[in-house]
């Protein structure tokens, strides 16, 4: 999972520091977690969201806010057997 | 249990959490491997040697050169050969208490339900997507307890869906949806050997911990990084939605009693049941 740092112009949005696959982000504080996977660039149908050792489930992305502290894992599926 | 099978076991039955009767118990389940590769191929192995009554291998692909680094119970020999066949030869002749029954047809809509319903457990080891998908399915619809483990380059994942005593927990399909982009199999961006006895041996100790009501094991989705050599833990989560688990597929009548899905279990043995050469 490669992650870019967020393209946000943030000098004038409140923000918060959140950490992705151990890596600390400073993101806009409004952002849902939809939000912070289109802000990654990362495609929704192509990774599974861990936020503080709890999956949250696709139908929960729109809705569920980041907040300050949480600490998310993002990971495809691996398939292979 | 016979002495010889009381020293066969001993190390077993010596640990508190099975004793005599945890063997007992095992020697009475009967379990599904479906895929019988990387994973499956070890994990067969374990179950069988650890005393599993009874094992169905489903598997319709053959052994390839390429297999062989990581599927340790096939040789050179063996290349062309079914895999299901001749991982159920190999196993019997070992473990000949352990009754071991191999399906060749691929697993699928015409006989997952018959074949999920046979089993105290389904073990998913499968190379792909759409096969897991339909696995996952067909066990949430029979309530039959599924561990499904999966490998890639340095990176595997493991949980055990049970429907019936943590349907709280969701399923595979609550964390991977059907329409999830698959990027990495073995085929495509290949695997250690090593990685994929990590994952098998993992698979099977989660299997056996299950059938024995050892420990906490459902609930909850383990990710393992070969490179960096962590574990990570987190809580699986129910998607009330899920078209598999949840309000909708119940709405929509998608779950039929097992019964009324199940073909004849006999059919299945009479067709696919060979004696061991």
């Amino acid at each position: 999972m490669h992650l870019t740092k967020a393209p946000l112009d943030l000098k004038h949005v409140s923000t918060i520091t959140v950490s992705i696959n151990d890596q600390p982000y400073i993101i806009a504080e409004t952002l849902s977690i939809e939000g912070l996977l289109l802000a990654q660039n990362i495609a929704i149908n192509s990774v599974a969201v861990v936020c503080n050792s709890q999956v949250v489930t696709k139908g929960q992305w729109k809705e569920q806010r980041c907040i300050e502290g949480d600490s998310f894992e993002i990971f495809a599926v691996v398939a292979g057997g | 249990m016979n002495d010889l099978d009381f020293v066969r076991y001993s190390r077993q039955i010596l640990l508190n959490e099975v004793g005599e009767s945890g063997q007992d118990s095992l020697s009475s389940c009967h379990v599904i491997v479906i895929g019988v590769g990387g994973l499956g191929s070890l994990v067969s192995h374990q179950l069988a040697a650890a005393g599993v009554g009874r094992l169905t291998l489903v598997d319709h692909d053959c052994v390839e050169l390429s297999n062989l680094p990581r599927q340790l119970l096939f040789n050179d020999s063996d290349i062309g050969k079914s895999k299901a066949i001749t991982a159920r030869d190999k196993l019997a002749l070992a473990y000949s208490q352990c009754k071991i029954v191999s399906i060749t047809d691929q697993f699928g809509p015409e006989n997952g339900a018959s074949i999920v319903n046979m089993a105290d457990m389904v073990i998913d080891c499968t190379d792909n997507f759409p096969s897991r998908q339909q696995v996952n399915r067909f066990c949430v619809d029979a309530l039959r307890p599924l561990v499904t483990a999966s490998v890639a380059h340095f990176q595997g994942q493991i949980f055990t869906v049970d429907t019936k005593s943590a349907p709280e927990s969701g399923c595979y399909h609550c964390l991977f949806p059907t329409d999830s982009q698959v990027s990495e199999t073995c085929r495509s961006v290949g695997v250690l050997g090593p990685m994929v006895g990590v994952m098998a041996s993992m698979q099977a100790l989660m299997a056996i911990n299950h059938l024995l009501g050892i420990g906490q094991g459902s609930g909850k989705l383990m990710r393992f990084d070969g490179v960096s050599f962590k574990w990570r833990e987190a809580s699986l989560s129910r998607d009330p939605q899920c078209d598999v688990c949840g309000v909708k597929a119940k709405e929509s009548g998608y779950h039929q009693s097992a019964h009324e899905q199940s073909c004849s279990k006999e059919s299945i043995h009479k067709e696919s049941c060979h004696a061991p050469n």
